[in-house]
């Protein structure tokens, strides 16, 4: 059963019940008023007849009184056509009516149970669609003075409240149902609402959202749902980007391993099943090398790559200038083989960060400026001291990068030209490689480039927020780059324990 | 002699076809890109395309256009291994993919189906004082009959179409029985020795230790 109907069901028979009680309460107790005070008045009545009655007795002689009938003497100081003294009847010692108004004779068995005190009593009875109530009362002298009253009115009164009241207890349960049935109805649409949003949501339908004004507490929950499902939309949706990227390198890696794969298993194969002349054999053969050359240079950046990825690195001071000669003293055999030249200018500064990163960083940049650049050309490579920080340049005189192409170059396996880098020994990792290295020093880059006009590669540095004091004061403490921030070690110890 | 197109933009890969097709008997070009590649089919006429599907400049389904144009039949070479594009390019025409790495047998297997399929291999191949119809699956030697088994048969086609070539066991197996190879069997042995007493070919199907057969027509 729905929950609607089951607190319709609980609390409007409640309802009913409680109002049908306190009504029958408050009928009776109004019944018995009326009843009390009729009963009152009759007994006074009854009282007042028996009082003129001993009264108009005493005062007559003794011979008088043997003369008169009760008649006469009742009649003498009671007028039977008075509304107020009712019937009234005089009984003898014996039980004989001595008197009475007229022929109605009510059947009653007060007699004997009169109040002992008062001599009087009075008793209620119903004869044929009638009710009566008799009073009786007894005289010093014997007699038995005896009033009755009609008072089917007041039980008629009680029987049409009841009739009343009972068409007023209908209409208002109705109404009080149908209002409850109502209010239930309304809350229990929003509930409704936000179960078939959820029944959505859980069906895989993520768009599914809960529309409700209220502010009640189903409106709230509906929020919070909505909330809910915003919050799993965008994670899922980081999730689903995170595995596209996977994929898309997973797919660019297979390219790139497949193809040096290609020629050394199908050269190899040549060569053991076919008889070669010594030149084609020496040909395989040298495929063969420079395609597993090729796959080494393949392994190697991505294991670079790999140990980039951790997020814990320990950020030193460095002197750029040191640095940077490093770098130049590491590219220099390879440039002279092409007839380059390197030109390194490096104001006095310090950068923040791993050395061997930086190092790969630099590296990867000039080699990168020496694919793109014909024999004869120069690379220059400046440092520059920032006022919050050290920013260093790479710029080639090589044939730079279409506009369009600059936003996708730092993607792992694209390459502007694929035939060129390959003659290179590219693999298409160095830029991905060094976007990395920058995102771990939380450091910015900026390439700027025209076709034929050169690369120009810029990578600014920022000091850590405590190391701009540290490196006035020229303290050689450490500082860890973490997840959650930056974090001083003062303990040179169990800085040295981590490494 | 049948020409054969290779498009492929790595050097390496391209050299290795080239080298293997022509010692296979058949007459190879090689384009690096996708425009050099459309230039090539548009002037001459190629029986078949070999073609690779990441090209620089118009891809490899683009340059499947100009060869249908031409009806020219393609095979793609197709290093991405996904069941995705070997379906398009399979949609869009081309006749069969190859995916790398590939083995050179399997290479020049897939070529001589493709080129079987649109007829352009000899229906006769005259070697020695063997002549074998294709089409009849007949072998005559000096102009009389030779009886020879469904396998027996293959084997020789085989050994025929890769004279020269040092052909293993397992290659063997795989080629004239298709699935697995073993390594135990005698199968392949017990083959080889029957179609050479029924043809007297002693002297040019040598076993060669530890590999398998060649069959040479010198």
């Amino acid at each position: 059963m729905r929950l609607s109907w089951k607190i319709f069901f609980i609390t409007t028979p409640i309802f009913v019940l409680f109002l049908t009680f306190f009504g029958l309460w408050m009928i009776q107790d109004n019944f018995n008023d009326s009843l009390d005070r009729e009963v009152e008045r009759c007994m006074v009545e009854n009282q007042m007849f028996q009082n003129s009655y001993e009264l108009t007795l005493h005062s007559l002689s003794d011979e008088q009184r043997a003369q008169a009938s009760t008649k006469q003497l009742v009649e003498s100081f009671h007028r039977r056509d008075d509304e107020a003294g009712g019937n009234a009847r005089i009984y003898s010692e014996d039980g004989e009516v001595l008197y009475q108004d007229n022929a109605l004779a009510v059947e009653h068995s007060i007699a004997g149970k009169l109040d002992e005190e008062h001599n009087t009593g009075y008793e209620i009875v119903r004869q044929g669609d009638e009710t009566y109530l008799v009073v009786q009362a007894s005289c010093d002298s014997g007699e038995r003075i005896e009033t009755t009253k009609n008072i089917t009115a007041i039980y008629a009164g009680r029987s049409a409240m009841y009739a009343r009241y009972q068409i007023g207890v209908l209409i208002v349960s109705v109404l009080v149902g149908g209002l409850i049935l109502l209010a239930l109805f309304l809350v229990m649409r929003n509930m409704q609402k936000l179960s078939s949003a959820t029944r959505r949501f859980a069906t895989g339908r993520y768009d599914a959202r809960v529309k409700i004004g209220s502010s009640d507490e189903i409106g709230r929950l509906a929020e919070d749902f909505n909330w809910m499902a915003n919050t799993m939309n965008t994670q899922m949706e980081q999730l689903q980007n995170e595995v596209t990227r996977q994929e898309e390198f997973t797919a660019a890696f297979a390219h790139e391993l497949k193809t040096p794969l290609t020629s050394i298993i199908g050269y190899a194969d040549t060569i053991r099943q076919m008889e070669l002349s010594p030149e084609e054999t020496d040909m395989c053969a040298d495929y063969i090398f420079r395609q597993g050359k090729r796959l080494q240079s393949l392994s190697y950046k991505l294991l670079d790559l790999t140990m980039a990825g951790r997020e814990d690195i320990l950020l030193r001071e460095i002197r750029a200038g040191d640095l940077l000669h490093e770098v130049e003293r590491t590219v220099l055999p390879s440039l002279l083989e092409k007839q380059l030249t390197i030109q390194t200018e490096a104001q006095d500064g310090y950068i923040y960060g791993d050395r061997d990163l930086l190092i790969s960083l630099f590296v990867n940049l000039i080699d990168n400026a020496r694919k793109a650049s014909d024999p004869g050309k120069r690379i220059r490579v400046v440092g520059v001291r920032l006022p919050d920080g050290y920013a260093v340049s790479v710029e080639d005189e090589g044939r730079g990068i279409p506009p369009e192409e600059l936003s996708r170059i730092t993607e792992a396996f694209y390459m502007v030209d694929k035939s060129r880098a390959r003659k290179e020994g590219g693999a298409g990792l160095g830029l991905a490689l060094c976007q990395k290295i920058v995102e771990l020093h939380q450091a910015v880059w900026q390439m700027e480039s025209a076709p034929g006009a050169g690369l120009k590669v810029t990578v600014r540095f920022s000091y850590p927020e405590e190391g701009r004091g540290r490196r006035r004061s020229r303290d050689r403490r450490r500082t860890r780059l973490q997840k959650t921030g930056r974090e001083e070690k003062t303990d040179e110890r169990s800085a040295a324990q981590r490494i | 002699m049948i020409k054969i197109l290779i498009v492929d933009d790595e050097e390496a890969i391209a050299n290795l076809i080239r080298m293997n097709l022509v010692k296979a008997g058949y007459q190879c070009e090689v384009a690096s890109d996708g425009e050099e590649a459309a230039d090539a089919i548009e002037k001459r006429p190629f029986d078949l395309v070999l073609l690779d599907i990441m090209l620089p400049k118009l891809n490899g389904y683009e340059v499947l256009e100009y060869a249908k144009s031409m009806n020219i039949p393609v095979i793609f070479l197709t290093a991405m291994g996904e069941t995705q594009q070997k379906v398009k390019g399979l949609k869009l025409g081309a006749e069969d993919y190859i995916a790398k790495p590939f083995e050179i047998a399997e290479l020049l297997a897939r070529v001589e189906t493709v080129l079987r399929r649109y007829k352009k291999t000899e229906r006769r191949i005259r070697i020695l004082d063997i002549e074998i119809d294709t089409d009849s699956r007949t072998v005559l030697q000096n102009g009389r009959p030779v009886d020879l088994t469904t396998k027996e048969y293959e084997l020789l086609l085989l050994f025929v179409r890769n004279k020269n070539r040092a052909l293993y066991r397992e290659t063997i197996y795989e080629n004239v029985w298709g699935g697995e190879y073993s390594g135990t069997g005698r199968t392949v042995d017990l083959h080889v020795q029957r179609l050479k007493k029924k043809l007297g070919l002693e002297e040019h199907i040598t076993a060669i230790y530890k590999v398998g057969y060649r069959f040479s027509d010198r």
